[in-house]
């Protein structure tokens, strides 16, 4: 075994009996951990999935042996022995796999969420390939920062097929960034050989991204740690990423429980004699470690992991009072000051300045998006804004998923990202980054991640853009609890509402109507901001409450114009933030009108008129005189053609007709 | 940002606004459809496994009762019971309330609409305006019978139907003896007899006497 070969890693120093000692002592301690783990999953004291990756302990001692605490790595479904190399702590892992509050995410993630940003850890990772975009956007921050940081990040060979590595891959390539991609390849996708997952391997792959790729013994800790000595040297030096591919094998079935129906004991047999321990004793061995030493460190850690599983135990369950803590940050708003009557401005004007003015205020915010550069946004709302802020107005490839999966791990990084989509409709290909990362990490990793970014978008019917280019898919969003979602209505909410969001410790979908980009109102002062999750009543009235947000504001607001002439007093609210709903403000106006009309672009069924026809009927069915109306688009795709369009598309005479009609039902 | 979160399964459906009064209680359209006319079988004459309950308090009306209406203390009666009913649980919105009183030709009396809404004043102005006739009773009507000056006790439900009846008695001048800081003095109070009686004990018979209490300590708190 000692003769066995690696391919030496680019000039680093040869690892020394000490160091290597330590490795070995780090991968017993992953060895042991999962077999513990195994073994109290069989007993059901870890009650959830347990992927373990006894077998492939050199790969993560090896990739993070170079690493500072500062340095990022990310994480797959198979990911304690990353956590523990990075230098996360028995009892809280063991905890958190007993779903205990003394877990390192406090029993809200599990082993597949485990993650401590305190010490690099943004995440292992439920999602095959999850972990790529977020691995770029921890080298984007370090690349921004300037600090020498790098990062790793951890994936299989089966998330290869996955679009979210393709696009990480090439954005890190396009950025230059420090970032290590690290394949674990154990030649299985879960019960899939790798050979009948992809065509071309990862060599083929890094040339195509116009990359550096090296491949490396995976079982030989030394390989690995000298290999990632080097790349990681370079890494810091300012070099760009590398693709890394490990050869390993996991011992243990896809998860705990797999019959390995797809894989004979003879190949397990023949990995086991490539056993990362046995390959690292034999090279303690020619360095003249004596095996009593390599004992006694056996013995040791198996006396911490006994310790450490008896610790967890004594950690209780979570409080079920405690179920909310940590789906959103809840602080006090700030008061909502009197807007000053400026000179009048656009709506694009308004974009431009909040973020202007946030990234003025606070260096750790930037932009980025496809053309958000040089390009100044396609509608130029942000033209000479790249001279402004060298650096950190970003222009990115068509890659929606690395665009905000990106931000998700800049954010977690400690940045505070404002990423663009350039079309709402485009959510749909980037919709893990928002439903399962930004929206979940904060809760699964029971607080500890934070993440402020904002998406912003844009959206608007009405104009032929056609089924593809002109919806409004904010119910969507707004059913993903963790996610804030917020659609202003005119210039001076855009203004004061998106300086909130960029403040927001939460993640905010920030959502305009390109329809309004022109639309002029008086500027607010320059201090001015809307706290998020308030809505504002527009128009006092007293016979009928419509709720509405975005663009229908304008036609809702004509209509109760038009129908005041006829004796009906509309009550106006616009939403503003969509969800967080203000419920209060509703259920207030409510009350006072005893009816009911909700509007918007989205389409009507399951829309956000829905949710609070609900709300009516729910916590207001006291107060209601009348049915709720509810007026939106039919449930179809945007037509194209104008005819079909304004008959798809509701407006004021819409409005107003309804309007009419509710004020007569029920007692006046 | 503060999130306000939706009711949780646990505090649904949500209670009613004190106060409310739905406009057509789903028991009283049943009622109507099954027995044609809006009438209720009296308390007493339900099935015999139903036995109806009555309990009785005297109210210390002093301060209540020294220069007002005869009216105008009922009126205070009334909404004093009608709250601490509430509050008890006993009464809700299936409860319709009718205020009547006892004239030579029997009961006369009427439906009053959200009568938890009402101050004493409207509930004494309404009692002035109660017309000729008694309105039948609905299933969940709860009758406030003022027996006025009289000195007879009734000792039933006046086969008033619907689901409880509440007597109120004539005001009655009582010597008592009560303590001051000069040690034992004797006063004058006005008292008030207040009999509840529901056609159904089970299950509510606490809340009756509970509700009684709670009225009487009420009002006797404005001495
Ligand atoms: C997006 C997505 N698709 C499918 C799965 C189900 N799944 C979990 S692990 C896995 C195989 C991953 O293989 P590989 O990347 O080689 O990692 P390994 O399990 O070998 O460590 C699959 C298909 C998932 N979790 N996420
Ligand atoms: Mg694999």
């Amino acid at each position: 075994m000692s003769t066995l070969e690696h391919p030496a890693g680019p000039a680093a120093a040869a690892v020394s009996a000490e160091d290597l000692l330590e490795m070995y002592r780090r991968m017993v301690t992953i060895r042991l951990f999962e077999q513990s783990a195994s073994r109290l999953y069989a007993q059901s004291e870890v009650p959830g999935f347990l992927h373990l990756s006894i077998g492939q302990e050199a790969t993560a001692v090896g990739a993070c042996w170079n690493l500072r605490r500062s340095d990022g790595i990310t994480s797959t479904h198979r990911g304690h022995g990353h956590c523990l190399a990075k230098g996360l702590d028995l009892t809280s892992m063991f905890a958190e796999l007993m779903g205990r509050e003394g877990g390192t995410c406090q029993g809200r993630g599990g082993s597949m969420h485990i993650a401590d940003p305190g010490l690099g850890i943004f995440g292992a990772n439920g999602i095959v390939g999850a972990g790529l975009p977020i691995v770029t956007g921890a080298a984007t921050a370090a690349k921004l920062r300037g600090d020498g940081g790098v990062a790793v990040g951890f994936f299989g060979d089966g998330a290869v097929a996955q679009g979210m590595f393709h696009e990480s891959v090439n954005l890190a390539a396009v950025w230059d960034l420090p970032v290590v991609f690290f394949c674990e390849n154990n030649h299985y996708s879960e019960f899939s050989r790798e050979q009948d997952q992809h065509r071309a391997g990862l060599a083929a792959r890094a040339a195509g991204y116009g990359i550096r790729y090296e491949a490396v013994d995976g079982n030989d800790v030394v390989a690995v740690a000298e290999l990632m000595g080097g790349l990681v040297e370079g890494l810091r030096r300012g070099e760009g990423p590398v693709l890394v591919e490990a050869d390993t094998y996991r011992w243990h079935g896809h998860y705990e429980g797999d019959p390995l129906r797809y894989r004979t004991s003879d190949e397990l047999d023949e990995a086991k004699l490539r056993d990362p321990l046995l390959i690292a004793r034999a090279r303690l061995a020619e360095l003249g470690t004596p095996p009593g030493t390599l004992d006694d460190v056996d013995a040791s850690v198996a006396a911490d992991v006994e310790a450490a599983i008896e610790a967890a135990r004594r950690s209780p369950l979570p409080d079920p009072a405690t179920i909310f803590d940590h789906v959103w940050v809840e602080e006090e708003d700030p008061v909502e000051p009197e807007p000053e009557q400026g000179e009048r401005f656009r709506m694009m004007d308004a974009v431009r300045e909040a973020l202007t003015l946030e990234m003025e205020r606070d260096e750790r915010v930037y932009a980025a998006g496809i053309d958000v550069g040089e390009g100044g946004n396609v509608f130029a709302l942000f033209r000479g804004m790249t001279e402004q802020f060298p650096g950190r107005m970003l222009d990115t490839p068509i890659s929606e998923s690395a665009i905000v999966g990106s931000a998700v791990g800049a954010a977690m990084a400690g940045m505070r990202p404002v990423v663009e989509i350039m079309y709402m409709d485009f959510i749909g290909v980037c919709l893990d980054a928002l439903m399962n990362q930004a929206a979940k990490l904060r809760f699964m990793t029971g607080g500890r991640a934070a993440l402020p970014l904002v998406v912003r978008t844009q959206f608007g019917a009405g104009r032929s853009s056609g089924s593809q280019h002109s919806q409004s898919l904010e119910a969507m969003l707004a059913h993903i609890p963790g996610l804030t979602v917020v659609m202003p209505s005119g210039p001076v909410e855009a203004y004061g509402l998106l300086r909130a969001a960029i403040q927001s410790p939460n993640p905010v979908v920030f959502v305009e109507n390109r329809l309004q980009y022109g639309l002029k109102d008086a500027r607010p002062q320059a201090d001015y901001i809307i706290p998020l999750g308030r809505a504002r009543i527009v128009r006092p009235g007293r016979d009928i409450t419509v709720v509405t947000y975005s663009r229908m504001l304008q036609e809702v607001v004509a209509a109760a114009e038009e129908v005041a002439g006829d004796g009906i007093d509309v009550e106006v609210v616009d939403l503003r933030t969509i969800s967080p709903l203000d419920r209060d403000t509703i259920l207030t106006s409510l009350k006072k009108t005893r009816r009911l009309m909700v509007a918007h672009e989205g389409v009507q069924d399951f829309g956000v008129g829905a949710e609070i026809a609900a709300l009516a009927a729910n916590e207001g069915f006291w107060h209601l005189d009348a049915p709720v109306v509810r007026i939106a688009p039919p449930a179809m795709p945007v037509p194209y053609s104008p005819s079909l369009e304004k008959a798809w598309l509701p407006d004021r005479v819409v409005v107003a007709d309804a309007l009419r009609r509710l004020a007569e039902v029920g007692p006046r | 940002m503060r999130i306000q979160r939706a009711p949780l399964a646990s505090e649904q459906p949500q209670s009613p606004p004190a106060g409310y009064i739905h406009p057509h209680p789903h028991e009283q359209a049943q009622e109507q459809a099954l027995s044609g006319p809006r009438t209720a079988p009296a308390p007493g004459s339900r099935a015999a496994a139903v036995t109806p309950f009555r309990c009785e308090i005297d109210v210390d009306v002093t301060r209540s009762a020294a220069g007002s209406r005869r009216a105008a203390l009922v009126a205070d009666l009334v909404v004093a019971l009608l709250a601490a009913g509430r509050r008890e649980g006993l009464i809700g919105d299936r409860n319709g309330v009718r205020l009547a009183r006892w004239s030579h030709d029997g009961l006369v009396g009427e439906h009053l609409d959200e009568v938890w809404l009402r101050n004493g004043s409207a509930v004494a102005a309404a009692l002035d305006a109660l017309g000729p006739g008694l309105e039948p009773a609905l299933a969940g009507t709860l009758t406030v019978v003022d027996l006025g000056e009289r000195a007879v006790r009734p000792a039933g439900d006046w086969g008033a139907g619907g689901w409880g009846v509440v007597t109120i008695g004539p005001a009655e001048a009582v010597i008592r003896p009560g303590d001051s800081d000069d040690g034992m003095v004797i006063t004058r109070r006005t008292l008030v007899r207040l009999a509840f009686e529901v056609a159904d004990a089970a299950g509510q018979a606490g809340a009756v006497v509970r509700a009684l209490e709670s009225a009487a300590s009420a009002l006797s708190r404005l001495r």
